[in-house]
């Protein structure tokens, strides 16, 4: 590569890389903003689900306590988790078995823990980009959930 | 001459045959190179666009970006570009190494099977515009993947169902329109070297406008030419003459191919001064490419 045509390449990603940081500072700065007035709007939630929650009690659990065991089909072979439940509620997910999955994909993929968590479903959105290995996670965990549905 | 040796020395080589011996060990170590990455890394080329797709997608929602493993795979691609040319695109990338041996078994039938004495490529006119497309083709996935519409595309990516088959399993069948893509595409690679890699990959897109340092990429020293002579130029699989050709100069995979064609040795690497033997240069890349890869979780095995 000529040092001219070096140049100007090199001119070109270096504008790419400080617009990209331009807008990493602009967008970290919105985030935060958002963060805060999501952290307020769960805050108001928080209070009036625990007011509901007093008043259904625990009628209202949606799944048996104990530890349930799941199985899917994720990116190259079978993806095991144990998911513990407590006070009805899904508590922990623990993937015991991904040896099919690329490493890169799978730990994109297990983001998807903790959304079920947080949402006590296993009925989440996939991870682009790394779909199968996330659909996998997911399935095992609604697998191991059927168990532990209340009849 | 030195003629004081007593014992009777071996039979000399001619520099014809010792430049041949140099040619096949090389090609021989680089065919083993491109085995083990094969084997081992068969998702690395769609992994680093993931981290292109990952950035638009996020820009286009309008979220801060984070350094998940997509973008520090984006990043160890384009750093190793930089410093030492499209060494991934020549050597590591399950899809290119597709590619060749693809044309490599076509070409082989070609010749033997219907005699022909040159295999079959694109004409001049035809394959300078087709590289181009690749540049349309990222365009496209960029803007989709900004707009947050890249789900449309479920089912179509030839990457998906060839990332698949590398993993021994059977892509599902909501992936019909990109099982018929990567059999067109393979049809592709069958009647042009490096059909996906110069038309339509769009990685190889974002590689081609890289910066590669001057002193590692492949070079030719025009001035001593042959008068019209086209040998690189001809064997070259993305058809250019490196370092004469400016802009398509990004074009070239550091395959070096050009490099044991030239009859005045005139193309050269600087870097090939300090490591002497090209294949030692060969698998020293391929050593520090692999540990990065391992670190980056690249790799099926470890
Ligand atoms: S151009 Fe694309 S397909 Fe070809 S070797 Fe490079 S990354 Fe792989
Ligand atoms: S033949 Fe030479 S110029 Fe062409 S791609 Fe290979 S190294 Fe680059
Ligand atoms: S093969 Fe060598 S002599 Fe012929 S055009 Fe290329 S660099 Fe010049």
């Amino acid at each position: 590569m000529k040092y001219s045509v070096f140049g100007v390449r090199l001119a070109a990603l270096l504008l790419i890389l400080a617009t990209l940081y331009g807008y990493q500072v602009t967008a970290a700065d919105r985030a935060q903003e958002i963060t805060r007035v999501k952290a307020e709007a769960l805050q108001i939630r928080r209070q009036r689900e625990d007011e509901e929650r007093e008043r259904l009690a625990i009628l209202a659990q949606k799944y048996k306590n104990g530890t349930f065991e799941g199985e899917a089909e994720g990116f190259g072979g079978l993806i095991k988790v144990h998911v513990t439940i407590t006070e009805g509620n899904i508590s922990t997910v623990d993937v015991v078995e991904h040896s099919g999955e690329d490493e890169v994909y799978f730990g994109m993929a297990a983001a998807v823990i903790e959304e079920i968590i947080a949402v006590n479903d296993p009925q989440v959105d996939t991870v682009s980009s790394a779909t199968f290995s996330s659909q996998g996670i997911i399935r095992a965990v609604a697998d191991a959930v059927s168990k532990a549905v209340k009849a | 001459m030195n003629d004081s040796s007593s014992q009777t020395p071996p039979k000399p080589l001619s520099a014809a045959a010792l430049k041949e011996r140099k040619t096949r060990r090389k090609m021989l170590v680089g065919v083993g190179i491109r085995l083990v990455f094969f084997v081992t890394m068969p998702a690395a080329f769609a992994t680093g666009f993931s981290g292109i797709k990952y950035l638009m997608t996020a820009i286009g929602a309008g979220e801060s970006l984070s350094m998940n493993s997509f973008v520090w795979t984006l990043m160890g691609l384009l750093a190793f570009t930089f410093l030492f040319g499209r060494f991934f695109c020549g050597y590591v990338c399950a899809f290119g190494t597709l590619g060749d041996a693809v044309y490599g078994l076509s070409a082989w039938i070609q010749k033997k099977v219907f005699h022909r004495k040159k295999p079959l490529v694109f004409p001049d006119k035809v394959y300078r515009p087709l590289q181009k497309v690749k540049y349309v083709v990222l365009a496209v996935l960029v803007l989709l993947c900004a707009l947050g519409s890249y789900s449309l595309l479920t089912g179509w990516s030839p990457w998906n169902v060839f990332s698949r088959l590398t993993a021994f399993q059977w892509p599902s069948a909501g992936y019909i329109g990109g099982i018929v893509l990567l059999v067109l595409i393979v049809i592709g690679m069958a009647c042009q070297p490096r059909f996906f890699c110069q038309f339509l990959c769009p990685m190889g897109a974002v590689f081609s406008l890289m910066p590669v340092l001057p002193f590692s990429a492949v070079t030719s020293r025009s001035e001593n030419c042959l008068k019209g002579c086209q040998a690189c130029r001809k064997n070259c699989p993305v058809g250019i003459k490196p370092g004469e050709d400016k802009f398509l100069d990004g074009e070239c995979v550091a395959c070096e191919k050009c490099m044991h064609v030239c009859p005045k040795g005139n193309i050269h690497r600087p870097t090939h001064k300090i490591i002497r033997h090209e294949w030692v240069s060969l698998v020293l890349k391929a050593v520090l490419f692999f540990v990065m890869g391992v670190f980056l979780g690249l790799c099926r095995f470890l």
